[in-house]
């Protein structure tokens, strides 16, 4: 459904180009549920706007393919992409707080996706209702989607601004208005990272019942391994731009292979395992101005040899559909 | 499944989805008061209106302190002066006896202390007598009222032509950032700002009136269009009557002062509007509208401008009362018969009663633009309530 083949992103800087998306290959089936991990500043978030069409100066995408139904998003008019836009792909973001508009009614937001898209006619069967009872006909689609999302009592809700809702009834909201178009594909940029541990455990839940109901495939952005592990079929790890891993869930976390998942596994703690001493990964994230096509992990790896100064490396298969992006196995 | 991390994981929470546990958020002060949800959707609105009309009525009577004070204060002022009406008056007259000035003096009161003269004047003012002219020998409140509705008709036709002016410019600027029109029309904001009104009123007389003869320097209308008084609106009564022609004339007349008039607040709000919007426009709800697959240009007027807008009816707030000043200025250069060229030759006569109406007046304008600022706040920021 949705294939991304060495697909780059660029922002002009005054210190040079940052590539914040550096040839990264994905891919996602139907109904399926893939993880982006990474730590901030990876490149994660940027990968989900350039699949919208959403990076704005200084970005720019300069290379790659993103062939979602069988089309290049990448070769598309803006009006054709926005025809996609909200309608084919939906985005639910990371802070919900700040994601509302504050001036609207969350009913009225939701409503929008719907007009835009041109579906608040469709529903109020081509225009056979008039005035009053079309608006009500139109209501009714939004207090079904709200209820669908688990917002309570939403012929009092729809009528409420952004401030008035709690922080997981607000992703609620952001989340019913993804899903307002039936969007086959969902990109959650870090859904639950702003909201509490109980909150985020409802707001996964809710994302996997649509995903079981409506098929709907997603990627879910997160730096949170565990809610990954739970949560996704397959997980792509991301380092400073590209990706590092791939694999099914399985395959990545029990038999992770480049030394910076390895690392990552390792710095996290495992309920069960006592006393067991955490090894943060050594150094930090490179500037991703810098990077000179060597592997950006280089300087913090502890397996590094000469080959890892090579210019080129691509995704090799390990096996099992499991792929590594290192001169360890190249 | 994969025990690594501490967090409870989603799936294992059980199937129903648990959103009666999440409680609304705090209300806001305005709302608490008032709960929201313990009512239907109609019976809710109506009371929020019944709320809205107490409120507004409360903040009207809150008023008059503030008008009264301006009163006292311009009452006392103006006597400190050097030089009173009568000494004006006798200095014009040439050969009088000390006789006749004492005479004068105690027709008009103003040999009484100033606490009796100021007693006097406030009781008279309660029922609605402003005293009369020394100067024209006419009812205040009369010349008020001619002037009044001339003033008005300026003041708004600034405003509006500086947010037609202000409004889309500063859009246009912050949305292309650092491009050539927004440079030049910051800089030309920037000369906005800084210019004196006297000076681009002439500036603009030279070159509209004197050069290319297409508006008029002076007054209101031209004579002889017959048109007939209704509100005191010229705009307003020549369209009411249908005298197109009159209609034409006080529009020509209004243009220059009123680009004159609005050229600083223009200046002003088109720099606020700017700034908000390039503030607004970074904000993750603008990606969302762009994310819901939305028009660019409503993404800006929709989503962007009407957030940009509570900050400008802010400025624009404060802008009323640096427009009342503008007035006196403006009206003066263009022979425009308004309350401020009124209040500037009051002031000039020692014309007491005058300047203290009009200036009340000025007040009573100043504090009504402000409760109207922030009766439309409340509608477009829905987080405040009067």
């Amino acid at each position: 459904m949705l294939a991304i083949e060495r697909l780059t992103m660029i922002y002009e800087t005054k210190r040079g180009r940052v590539k914040a998306v550096n040839k990264v290959d994905l891919s996602l089936g139907k109904g399926e549920i893939l993880g982006l991990v990474g730590e901030s500043g990876c490149g994660k978030s940027a990968t989900l706007l350039t699949i919208l069409g959403l990076v704005s100066y200084p970005g720019k995408v300069t290379g790659g393919r993103i062939i979602f139904r069988g089309e290049d998003l990448l070769q598309k008019t803006p009006a054709a992409l926005r025809k996609i836009r909200g309608k084919e792909i939906a985005m639910i973001f990371q802070d919900p707080m700040t994601t509302l508009n504050p001036v609207f009614k969350v009913g009225d937001q939701i409503r929008e996706s719907l007009q835009i898209h041109g579906l608040l006619n469709e529903q109020a069967e081509g225009g056979r209702f008039k005035g009053r009872k079309r608006k009500e006909s139109e209501m009714d689609r939004v207090y079904q989607l709200m209820r669908e999302v688990g917002i309570p009592s939403p012929e009092k809700r729809y009528f409420e601004y952004p401030f008035q809702f709690s922080g997981g009834m607000q992703q609620r909201a952001i989340i019913a208005i993804a899903l307002a178009c039936s969007a086959q594909l969902l990109l959650a940029d870090e859904p639950t990272t702003a909201l509490d541990v109980t909150i985020q455990a409802q707001i996964l839940e809710l994302l996997a019942k649509i995903n079981r109901e409506r098929e709907t495939a997603m990627i879910l952005v997160t730096h949170n391994l565990a809610m990954a592990a739970e949560f996704c079929q397959r997980i792509a790890v991301m380092y400073a731009g590209e990706i590092v891993e791939q694999g099914s869930t399985d395959e990545v976390l029990e038999k992770p292979q480049h030394p910076y998942t390895q690392g990552l596994l390792r710095s996290i703690p495992r309920i069960g395992k006592v006393k067991q001493k955490l090894e943060p990964i050594p150094g930090t994230v490179p500037d991703l101005a810098a990077l000179d096509g060597t592997c950006p992990f280089y300087p913090r790896c502890a397996q590094a040899r000469p080959a890892c100064l090579e210019d080129e490396r691509s995704l090799e298969d390990v096996g099992g559909g499991h792929w590594v992006k290192c001169a360890l196995y190249s | 499944m994969f025990p690594i991390g501490l967090e409870p994981d989603g799936g294992a929470q059980g199937e129903e989805v648990r959103a009666q546990s999440e409680e609304p958020r705090a209300k806001s002060a305005g709302q608490k008061a008032f709960p929201l949800c313990a009512t239907s959707n109609t019976t809710r609105t109506k009371e929020v209106r019944i709320l809205r009309t107490a409120k507004i009525i409360q903040r009207i009577l809150a008023t008059v302190p503030i008008v009264l004070g301006v009163v006292i204060l311009v009452f006392v002022f103006m006597r400190f002066i050097p030089g009173d009406p009568v000494d004006l008056m006798m200095g014009q007259a040439g050969n009088v006896s000390r006789q006749e000035v004492a005479d004068l003096r105690a027709q008009f009161n103003l040999d009484a202390p100033i606490y009796v003269q100021l007693y006097d004047y406030l009781g008279k003012a309660v029922q609605g007598n402003l005293g009369e002219s020394y100067m024209e020998k006419r009812p205040v409140i009369d010349l008020i009222g001619q002037a009044l509705p001339a003033t008005l008709e300026l003041s708004l036709m600034a405003i509006l032509f500086a947010l037609i002016v202000a409004i889309p410019i500063g859009v246009y600027s912050a949305v292309k950032q650092n491009s050539v029109l927004d440079r030049a029309s910051m800089g030309i904001s920037f000369l906005g700002v800084s210019m004196p009104g006297f000076w681009l009123g002439i500036l603009l007389m030279l070159i509209f009136s004197v050069k290319l003869g297409i508006a008029p320097t002076q007054g209101r209308i031209a004579y002889g269009t017959g048109l007939v008084k209704v509100t005191g609106f010229y705009v307003l009564d020549s369209t009411l009557t249908g005298n197109w022609v009159a209609l034409r004339s006080s529009l020509a007349h209004l243009i220059l002062p009123a680009i004159t008039l609005g050229s600083p607040t223009a200046a002003v709000v088109a720099r606020v509007v700017r700034s908000s919007m390039l503030e607004v426009m970074r904000q993750d709800y603008i990606v969302l509208a762009r994310a819901k697959g939305l028009r660019e240009f409503w993404v800006v007027v929709r989503h962007g401008l009407r957030n940009a807008l509570i900050p400008t009816v802010t400025v624009l707030g404060t802008e009323v009362g640096a427009l009342l000043g503008g007035n006196m200025i403006v009206e003066t250069v263009f022979g425009w018969p308004g309350l401020g060229r009124l209040a500037v030759t009051a002031i000039f006569n020692r014309d007491y009663p005058l300047v203290q109406g009009v200036v009340m007046f000025y007040a009573l304008v100043f504090v009504m633009a402000n409760l109207g600022v922030d009766i439309l706040y409340t509608y477009l920021n829905p987080k405040i309530s009067l």
